[in-house]
């Protein structure tokens, strides 16, 4: 499969105000963002751009489910870095993806 | 209310008449046990709480522009003052909602972006960051199942967000308030937390639970743990000279400044909890009014 670099504009392609964990917790959540918008664009192999800058702000719990969740639920490493790219003016919210996905382990059946 | 309206299932009504003051997070905390004894209690087709208009300018005022009259099915029309007994705070209408629905969150702080009083923007989205991290914490962790099903009288998932603006004391401030079991209540009681509650001296009481969920929230981030975005609720705060963060939950209160960190049991249980954000750093706000 040749490699395709995606650009994912979170407040355009997405939602303006994302918000909570899963999917039960409301329309935009980081479950949905994840499965509809991450994992496809991270498998065709390429360089996945995020812009977030234009959406109100984002949780913990939303950017934990969608980051996170490549490496818990998705099968991703935690090399799927090297493959994002965060475009965002609040260091913080960089420092934060990184370190939901660097802390995440991947999920069994049992847990 | 709630025993009499909810627990007794008798009528009530709220008087005013003799309510000199009032403050925001009361407000807010009227508003929402109003909202729900009406959602939940009626007779004969009527909600079995009414209430009348206070006579102080200043209380009708405050309960108009939180949307208090619009819950009683009653009409808001302000009363004239007295030239000096005229407010100097601006309320936003209470929102409300149920589990994660950040437009409606976002309305309480896009005020502070348009309008007349405007935050410095990394200061406005961590704000409603934190109230993001608060809804968040109402959709799992206020309203467990064993919660709604011991008691007919839950709105589950609903919180309910406010905010204002005062001109005189220069002071700008967001709340948000549920009434689920609160953080003490929901605090797993892991080896983890057991460690960093003996590192820290910390009790079991809820205003040393709420204490700790906030030092778990600085020290790691794991998703099966509630506390782990609580450190979220503090950002706003470390970006201004002159800000605050209150905590009201079960039976503790945990307040957080610029200058210190103080906890405190409550006389009651609040039945929820109650999180208030205030910003007072001419720095960060700017004020466009006629007077400056």
């Amino acid at each position: 499969m040749m490699a395709e670099d995606i650009t994912i504009d979170v407040a355009n392609e997405f939602n303006r105000w994302p918000a909570g964990r899963f999917r039960r917790d409301g329309r935009y959540s980081g479950e949905r963002f994840r499965q509809e918008f991450l994992v496809p664009a991270l498998r065709k192999q390429g360089t996945v751009t995020i812009k977030m800058d234009g959406a109100a702000g984002y949780g913990p719990s939303f950017l934990e489910e969608a980051f996170g969740g490549l490496v818990r639920k998705e099968g991703f490493s935690k090399n799927v870095l090297s493959r994002l790219q965060i475009e965002t003016s609040r260091s913080n919210r960089k420092k934060l993806i990184r370190e939901v996905i660097q802390n995440a382990s991947p999920e069994t059946a049992s847990n | 209310m709630r025993e009499t309206i909810l627990v007794q299932k008798k009528k009530g009504y709220i008087d005013f008449k003799f309510c000199e003051t009032i403050s925001a997070g009361a407000g807010l905390i009227l508003a929402a046990e109003t909202e729900r004894c009406r959602i939940l209690r009626f007779r004969n087709n009527r909600p079995t709480l009414t209430g009348n208009y206070p006579k102080n300018p200043i209380i009708h005022q405050f309960l108009g522009e939180l949307g208090f009259f619009k819950i009683l099915d009653i009409g808001y029309k302000p009363l004239s003052f007295d030239s000096d007994e005229k407010s100097s705070t601006q309320f936003i209408t209470m929102r409300t909602a149920r589990r994660d629905q950040g437009q409606e969150l976002n309305y309480v702080t896009e005020v502070f972006g348009t309008g007349s009083v405007q935050l410095d923007n990394e200061a406005k989205v961590s704000l409603y960051e934190g109230l993001l991290e608060a809804m968040n914490n109402v959709t799992a962790h206020a309203y467990p199942i064993k919660h709604q099903e011991a008691y007919n009288w839950t709105l589950p998932y609903q919180w309910w967000a406010a905010g204002y603006w005062d001109r005189e004391r220069r002071e700008i401030a967001v709340l948000i308030y549920d009434m689920g079991v609160g953080i003490p209540a929901t605090l797993k009681q892991d080896g983890y937390f057991a460690d960093i509650q003996q590192r820290l001296g910390l009790g079991n009481s809820d205003q040393d639970k709420i204490k700790l969920a906030m030092e778990i929230g600085k020290s790691r981030l794991q998703s099966s743990h509630r506390g782990h975005g609580m450190a979220t609720l503090r950002h706003a705060i470390n970006l201004v000279s002159d800000g605050s963060l209150l905590i009201l939950s079960g039976m503790g209160r945990y307040y957080v400044s610029n200058k210190s960190e103080k906890t405190m049991a409550l006389p009651s249980d609040i039945n929820g909890t109650f999180i208030e954000w205030r910003i007072r750093d001419e720095n960060m706000i700017t004020w466009k009014f006629n007077d400056g």
